[in-house]
């Protein structure tokens, strides 16, 4: 049975933190029905799974829950700040629970005795009152039952049908939208690979369809097409069933056959879940798996080379599945370890209500760009520092409300936690808009103790990056809630631990900003493979705006390091003057313009060889410091592309520049 | 990572209104206030799907896709044609135009993020 | 018989003349030399990155960590793949060697700390000197040499 109690506590966990996140959520809309719904369900399946596997306690604690939330679903008690406050309470003691079911210190028997008799107060109370509205299962749904027909539909587009753009597939997909397809493709008219012209469809398409709606809708899905290709809707059979969700769509089948009618069901039907079925895994498996992937790709990069310098018709078909296929493979093993951010958020939100209301400050907790992705691994690394980063925001950002009014702000404080992709990074920002940080204040700190020189010069940012420094502290009091500076030196150290930077920017009065810059640890980079001299670069396509070939060097104007392309005038940097020291002076080059900050760059480059896709692999700790690479990716024949952030290769070159300029 | 959809309009309204929309749905964009313009956009760069209007100054619709239908490399680009005239004829434009889709410009604004997301996805 | 004495197994090899051993746990490959793939704008003694079965494996030139001229590449010039630890991590890295010797046991009773032959190296990079057959070999603390803290600062993001 042990194996199961450990499943069985992953899945309270998960099960409590889901509640947690729909209760914050029902605090903006007390009225959601799905989501009490979701709540509801959640603790009905904890309290089912905590009794199967003999948690009494839990089981009859969650039950006391249930109830209440019971009494909501059926319109007799509403969500109000009370029932949040126990519900949450409640999840807490819950976990704790679940970790430790034999409520062993009498702080916390105290803790359920006070928790499960609040609950059960509230229950009675909504009990006690007068009518007992009957408990209207509101699943329940009127059923009807609509007449679905089946449709045969022959698709065959011309020899043509590409000629206008067309796509066939496409209104595959229209036709899907309409009703349940089973599609079969008729591969008969393709010929041999050698007479194969790759401009003509030789494809025809079978399809059978469920849907409701008449067959012409079905051929007003054909119309931009009608006259490519040829069109038979024939109507097979009858069927009938009751009334559900959506229909569900399948994928397209090579000859499959639909099955006999449904019955008719005249019970409730239950609104359809949107189950999402997940399984679980063990992150060991997929970080093997995302490494063999990437050993696959380089092999499969190997052998499309290979097959380029023996041309073989047959084997040039296969290595091109083998490329499409790993691809696909590589993308999705990629997904699987990628997690929104989003979901490292509910705790963060939770943070910043208790603490808040405990210090009796108004705060918004606002976020931007959730739905960023993040490598698992380094969502983890980042919990903790963000935490202390948003206790610090609220113990000594954020104002108390009167003293905000007075400094003509809003009541309430906000914090942003916004999170985004540039490039081949994941940002995060932690921004307030509380009282800030006074770069004088800081350096004085500094200077008391001892750790600068009271003559030293130090700019801003070099300031602000003080706090960095162990044992720096500045708040006055050690309050209990952000602890003795145990904080900024630490929590750059947890940054750094997973390859990330940190930065702060702080105006007094206007508020703070924290930055912190991670890496995608695999990510896959869709870039521009270029030569300089010998060495071969990537150069992200995001930051690609278009190529040029340079005929003629003259265009180069040296003098103030410009050059005029479509009547613009565009400064440029030589690649392999910056990167070797030597100017290239071979007669044809390519110059690649790329976008920097709001304008654009010219860079020069020997020659482009085109576009490319490839692991990123980092360079690892001893180029740390190369900002201006970031990273290599390995191409078809073994050799190492080295890939440009293309951002700092200018700007280190603006800064010498501009410090040559000052001599 | 996105794909990249140029957009032809003479209306400065429009072409912001399209951009935000496409925009919205990840993919990058560029602009082109008629035909020859973007015809001279395309040169040099990766661009996956056009969305044009009809009637334009100095080169319009029809005249713009007959010519990108003669370049190599854009023979067989999706082009989303857009007809504004009230009453026009969209069958004949969608036989002869040789664009990929045709819709009316009212429909455009709610079915256009859907067609070109199925056509370049 | 010393019962603490312990005997270890090195990897010898030459800069120039000198001779210098590694503690074959910390060895993991040795590889020809073949073409390094240079990153620009790097320190002199960091020679760029090669491709080791699909991962990127960054080499050094331990001449010039030491400071030592840089010497033209022979047939007896390796890539030696270390396994160096630093601060908890472990990570992988090439350091070229003009020529590799054999594999020689030293026990520990015939290692003299450094400081008592005054060395032209840097103290701390040495554990000790053994001397064998009448040679003296310079036993290499690679941790402490390809160290990432005292090679490189961690800067905040520069330039902005």
């Amino acid at each position: 049975m042990d194996q199961y109690k450990s499943s069985y506590i992953e899945e309270a966990h998960e099960l409590i933190a889901e509640m947690e996140t729909s209760l914050l959520q029902l605090e903006q809309n007390p009225d959601n029905e799905a989501l009490i719904q979701q709540v509801f369900r959640d603790m009905h399946t904890l309290k089912g799974n905590s009794a199967m596997f003999g948690f009494k306690v839990i089981a009859e604690f969650t039950h006391h829950l249930e109830s209440i939330y019971e009494l909501i679903r059926s319109g007799q008690q509403k969500v109000t700040k009370e029932v949040l406050n126990v519900s949450l309470a409640s999840l807490d003691h819950l976990s704790a629970l679940v970790n430790d079911n034999s409520l062993s210190s009498a702080e916390s028997q105290n803790k359920h005795k006070q928790l499960t008799a609040k609950l059960v107060a509230l229950v009675n109370i909504t009990n006690a009152k007068e009518e007992i509205a009957e408990v209207d299962n509101c699943l329940q749904k009127p059923t009807g039952i609509e007449e679905c027909k089946v449709y045969e539909i022959l698709f065959s587009p011309a020899g043509n049908f590409f000629y206008n753009g067309s796509n066939p597939l496409y209104y595959l997909d229209e036709l899907k939208s309409l009703g349940e397809c089973t599609i079969e493709a008729l591969t008969d008219n393709i010929p041999s690979i050698d007479s194969l012209d790759e401009t003509l469809c030789y494809t025809s398409w079978k399809i059978e369809i469920k849907t409701k709606v008449q067959p012409a809708e079905i051929k007003k899905v054909f119309q931009y097409a009608e006259h490519l290709c040829v069109l038979e809707i024939a109507e097979k059979a009858s069927v009938e069933i009751a009334e559900a969700a959506a229909p569900a769509v399948e994928e397209p089948k090579l000859a499959a056959e639909i099955k006999g009618a449904k019955p008719v069901q005249k019970e409730t039907v239950a609104a359809k879940k949107n189950i999402i079925s997940s399984v679980r895994v063990p992150s060991e498996r997929l970080d093997t798996l995302m490494s063999l992937v990437s050993e696959l790709i380089t092999l499969q990069a190997k052998l499309g080379t290979l097959t380029e310098q023996l041309p073989h018709s047959e084997l040039l078909a296969v290595t091109e599945n083998l490329e499409k296929i790993s691809t696909r493979l590589r993308d999705n093993a990629f997904s699987m370890s990628l997690v929104p951010v989003n979901n490292m958020l509910t705790p963060f939100s939770r943070l910043v209500r208790d603490l808040s209301s405990d210090l009796n400050k108004e705060i918004d907790f606002v976020t931007e760009g959730a739905e960023t992705e993040l490598d698992k691994n380094i969502m983890e690394g980042l919990a903790d520092p963000v935490m202390h980063l948003l206790r610090n925001s609220i113990d000594h950002g954020i104002e108390d409300p009167d003293t905000r009014e007075k400094a003509g702000k809003p009541r309430n404080g906000t914090i942003l936690f916004k999170a985004y992709c540039s490039g081949t990074n994941v940002f995060i920002e932690i921004k307030d808009d509380g009282k800030g940080m006074d770069p004088e204040m800081i350096r004085a700190k500094a200077v008391q103790k001892g750790i600068i020189n009271k003559d030293e010069v130090l700019s801003e940012k070099e300031v602000f990056n003080l706090i960095f420094l162990p044992g720096f502290s500045t708040a006055e009091k050690i309050s209990e809630i952000s602890g003795r500076g145990v904080g900024m030196d630490v929590v750059k150290r947890k940054i750094t631990d997973i390859h990330g930077q940190i930065k702060i920017s702080s105006q007094v009065n206007v508020g703070t900003t924290i930055s912190i810059k991670l890496p995608l640890t695999v990510s896959i980079i869709d870039g521009l493979l270029i030569k300089v001299q010998d060495a071969d670069f990537v150069i992200p396509l995001s930051s690609v705006d278009r190529c040029f070939e340079l005929h003629s060097p003259a265009d180069l104007n040296h003098f103030n390091n410009v050059i005029v392309l479509d009547g613009e005038q565009i400064p440029f940097i030589n690649l392999s003057e910056e990167f070797n020291g030597i100017e290239d002076i071979t007669e044809s080059q390519e110059i690649i313009i790329v976008y920097h900050e709001d304008h654009k760059v010219a860079l020069v480059a020997g020659h482009v060889v085109g576009k490319f896709q490839a692991v990123l692999k980092p360079l690892g700790r001893y180029f740390l410091q190369m900002e201006s690479i970031s990273g290599a990716a390995i191409l078809g024949d073994g050799n190492i592309a080295l890939v440009l952030d293309t951002n700092k290769v200018i700007e280190q070159y603006s800064n010498k520049k501009r410090l040559a300029l000052c001599h | 990572m996105g794909k990249t959809v140029l957009i032809v309009d003479d209306s400065d309204l429009v072409r912001r209104v399209l951009g935000f929309t496409l925009k919205k749905e990840g993919f990058n964009t560029l602009f082109a206030e008629e035909g020859k313009e973007a015809l001279s956009l395309l040169e040099g760069r990766d661009i996956s799907l056009i969305v044009s209007d009809l009637n334009m100054p100095v080169m319009g619709g029809l005249e713009m896709i007959k010519e990108v239908r003669e370049m190599e490399n854009y023979r067989f680009m999706p082009v989303v044609l857009f007809v504004s005239d009230a009453g026009a004829d969209l069958n004949h434009y969608i036989r002869t135009s040789g664009a990929t889709i045709v819709f009316d410009k009212d429909a455009i604004k709610e079915k256009l993020a859907s067609t070109v997301k199925k056509l370049i996805w | 018989m010393s019962l603490k004495t312990q005997t270890w197994s090195y990897l010898t090899f030459k800069l120039g003349k000198e001779l210098f051993a590694i503690n074959v746990s910390k060895v993991l490959e040795i590889l020809e030399i073949q073409p390094i793939t240079k990153v620009p704008q790097a320190p002199a003694f960091m020679r760029g990155v090669i491709n080791l079965r699909g991962n990127i494996l960054p080499v050094v030139d331990i001449r010039l960590r030491f400071s030592l001229t840089a010497a033209d590449f022979t047939v007896d010039t390796c890539i030696v793949v270390l396994s160096i630890q630093s601060n908890n991590e472990v990570m992988l890295l090439g350091a070229i060697v003009d020529s590799v010797q054999k594999v020689i046991d030293i026990p520990d009773n015939l290692i003299q700390p450094s400081a008592s032959i005054s060395s032209y190296f840097k103290e701390d990079y040495i554990i000790g000197i053994g001397k064998i057959e009448e040679e003296f070999i310079m036993i290499l603390d690679v941790d402490k040499v390809f160290c990432t803290d005292g090679l490189l600062e961690v800067p905040a993001f520069s330039s902005n």
